[in-house]
């Protein structure tokens, strides 16, 4: 699928969508919404706005944004329960992270956040119950949000969550179980993340590899809100998951790399690198290549929608991408601060011994200028020894 | 005064492409290490900047151009393997290095400096030949695969879009990541850079020892061989 194959896949659903949002369309809701919208300060302006913002990023075809407003306003609210596993509860912090409440966060209200370990304020065998009754009563119908890796190892055991403890192996298998859609946020969740990386000594792995179920995979490490707000609103919108990419991410956010759209691309074309921190190209804002930047390897959409509402990003800011939304970055893109071309390679038998390709290569092929130099040498000796027996028989 | 025999040893179409396949190999080696790591920097004159100027964009440009050469000379000689009216060698290729007898007898002339022709082996490579071409192709073939993973990873710049990607996507995996893909397709380079280097030493000790005429032969065809004293 590309992105006119996109276009044309969903508008042969619209008709379908249309359907859905005018069974769930109610006038009441939509007042209710545009209150809300007038008490915090946003115009009807702004909010079209933000909906043409959604459309662009989700790579619909423009005929949605009216859509995607009046998706805004829909009377049903769809269950949200948001499990953490092994993990820094970075992904909901980028997600909640807002330089004042916008309209997404108003949008959010009309999701019901019916289980998250940090934002709720029950506690203890209350929250338990709570989960319980939750499940029970949105069977089939809830959207489960995993955050997380999940630790597999002897049965799971290093990873104990809630007043029974749990572990994050049996509760995760029992919470996708009923779950309608499962997502995986952030790079934990999706590939393993930091805690999978080597050696590994609790066998944590992604949700989809731990159980084995289908999941929409949102990387990174955290992703862009936009992508984690985008992935629920696609939902919310089509009661579908997106297309996705051959590692189950949504087309619309990773299928593009760092480097296809990188303010400092122009500077990797003409050749003009950073050579170290602080040099002269640093202030100038060249391509950070030579400083280790893995957005040439990197599917994300960082470089068009940045962090932080917008605020900035990690090139933005003068350090190259670290390739955190692809598997196993933590032990395929470092070293971080150096290019590939440095990446060391464990040589088998050597006891973990760390070389550069470069390295192996040059050594091999000084051995094998050596056994060049034996062999001439060898073969010139052996041909004047053969000359004075000839001579000598003559 | 020994006379000498000559024999007609390549056709003009493996001659063509030895040295097409050669001049790839170096420029693909040289802008490949340049993409790895950019060691030069071509300033506008007058300016510490590069205005106008696109040394990243033409060094990728020449290696990609040089890539398709590569890939379509190694399948035509591929092809000519097999498919030669004049001289397929496939079998050359692929068994001559199985013969554990020619073996013992090649490294037992190269290990003693016999610079000279193994004795009784008529066959147009040589054990130690054959394995080596050998390498060759299945090294190409891996280094034409790694590098279509890595040139088709913009392709669109939509993944899962470029068939080439999908089709390769168990390679990607296998390798373990992008990165990894990186690295072998950095090592196998290596490997062209050692067997040219062992390549052009074993013609020309085979020229000067056998006097066969081995290192022109990839000129003009003929190979000189030993007559009847």
């Amino acid at each position: 699928m590309n992105i006119k194959d996109l276009q044309g896949y969903y508008m042969s659903i619209i008709g379908k969508v249309d359907k859905r949002l005018n069974d769930l369309y109610s006038s009441k809701a939509e007042e209710e919404f545009n209150n809300r919208l007038a008490e915090n300060g946003f115009t009807r302006r702004d909010f079209l706005k933000w909906a043409s913002f959604i459309t662009a990023a989700l790579m619909l075809p423009p005929v949605f944004e009216s859509r995607v407003a009046k998706a805004a306003a829909v009377k049903e609210r769809t269950p949200v329960i948001w499990l953490h596993l092994a993990e820094c509860t970075g992904c909901s912090e980028s997600f909640l992270r807002t330089r004042e409440p916008d309209i997404a966060t108003l949008i959010f209200d009309q999701i019901s956040l019916t289980y998250h370990d940090t934002l709720m304020m029950a506690s203890g065998e209350r929250v338990e119950k709570h989960l319980n009754e939750a499940i029970q009563q949105y069977k089939g119908k809830y959207v489960c949000v995993i955050e997380g890796g999940i630790p597999t190892r002897d049965g799971g055991i290093y990873l104990r969550i809630g007043s029974d403890g749990e572990t994050g192996l049996e509760r995760a298998r029992r919470i996708t179980k009923d779950a309608k859609y499962v997502l995986a946020f952030g790079t934990c969740a999706a590939f393993g993340g930091v805690q999978a990386a080597y050696p590994n000594p609790t066998g944590a792995k992604g949700v989809r590899d731990a159980l084995g179920i289908e999941i929409i995979n949102v990387p990174g490490c955290p992703p862009n809100s936009v992508n984690m707000v985008g992935t629920i609103l696609h939902i919310l919108l089509f009661d579908k998951t997106p297309p996705t990419d051959l590692l189950y991410r949504p087309l619309w956010a990773y299928g593009s790399r760092i480097h296809d759209y990188c303010e400092r691309r122009a500077h990797f074309d003409a050749g003009e690198f950073v050579e170290e921190w602080g040099d002269e190209g640093a202030k100038k804002g060249w391509c950070l290549y030579k400083m280790g930047c893995k957005g040439p390897l990197t599917y994300n959409n960082c470089s068009r929608y940045r962090f932080n509402q917008g605020t900035n990003w990690p090139i933005g800011a003068g350090h190259g991408c670290i390739g955190c939304s692809e598997p196993d970055f933590w032990d395929k893109m470092a070293p971080f601060e150096e290019p590939n071309e440095k990446a060391g390679i464990r040589i088998p038998g050597g006891k973990g011994v760390e070389a550069t390709s470069d390295e192996i290569g040059s050594f091999l092929a000084g051995a094998t200028a050596a056994a060049i130099g034996v062999h001439a040498i060898g073969s010139v000796i052996r041909a004047k020894a053969e000359k004075t027996v000839k001579k000598e028989s003559e | 005064m020994r006379c000498y025999k000559r024999k007609y040893e390549w056709t003009v179409a493996i001659r063509l492409l030895h040295w097409i396949t050669f001049i790839a190999i170096g420029v693909l080696t040289f802008t490949g290490f340049y993409i790895a790591w950019p060691f030069w920097f071509v300033h506008t004159p007058g300016t510490k900047e590069a205005y106008n100027m696109f040394s990243m964009a033409n060094v990728r440009l020449v290696h990609f151009i040089a890539a398709y050469v590569f890939i379509f000379a190694i399948i035509l000689r591929v092809y000519l393997a097999f498919a030669s009216w004049i001289d397929a060698d496939w079998k050359e290729f692929m068994f001559r290095w199985l013969n554990v007898r020619e073996w013992v007898a090649t490294l037992k002339n190269y290990l003693t400096f016999k610079p000279y022709g193994v004795k009784g082996l008529k066959t147009k490579y040589n054990p130690v030949q054959s394995l080596a071409y050998f390498a060759f192709i299945v090294f190409s073939v891996l280094q034409i695969i790694t590098g279509l993973i890595l040139y088709t990873m913009n392709e669109n710049s939509i993944r899962g879009v470029a068939w080439v990607q999908k089709v390769l996507f168990p390679v990607t995996e296998l390798f373990g990541g992008y990165a990894d893909v990186r690295i072998v397709h950095h090592l196998i380079m290596w490997f062209f850079i050692i067997f040219v280097m062992a390549h052009v030493y074993m013609v020309i000790a085979h020229d000067v020892g056998e006097k066969n005429g081995s290192l022109s032969s990839m000129f003009t065809g003929f190979k000189y061989e030993k007559g009847d004293e």
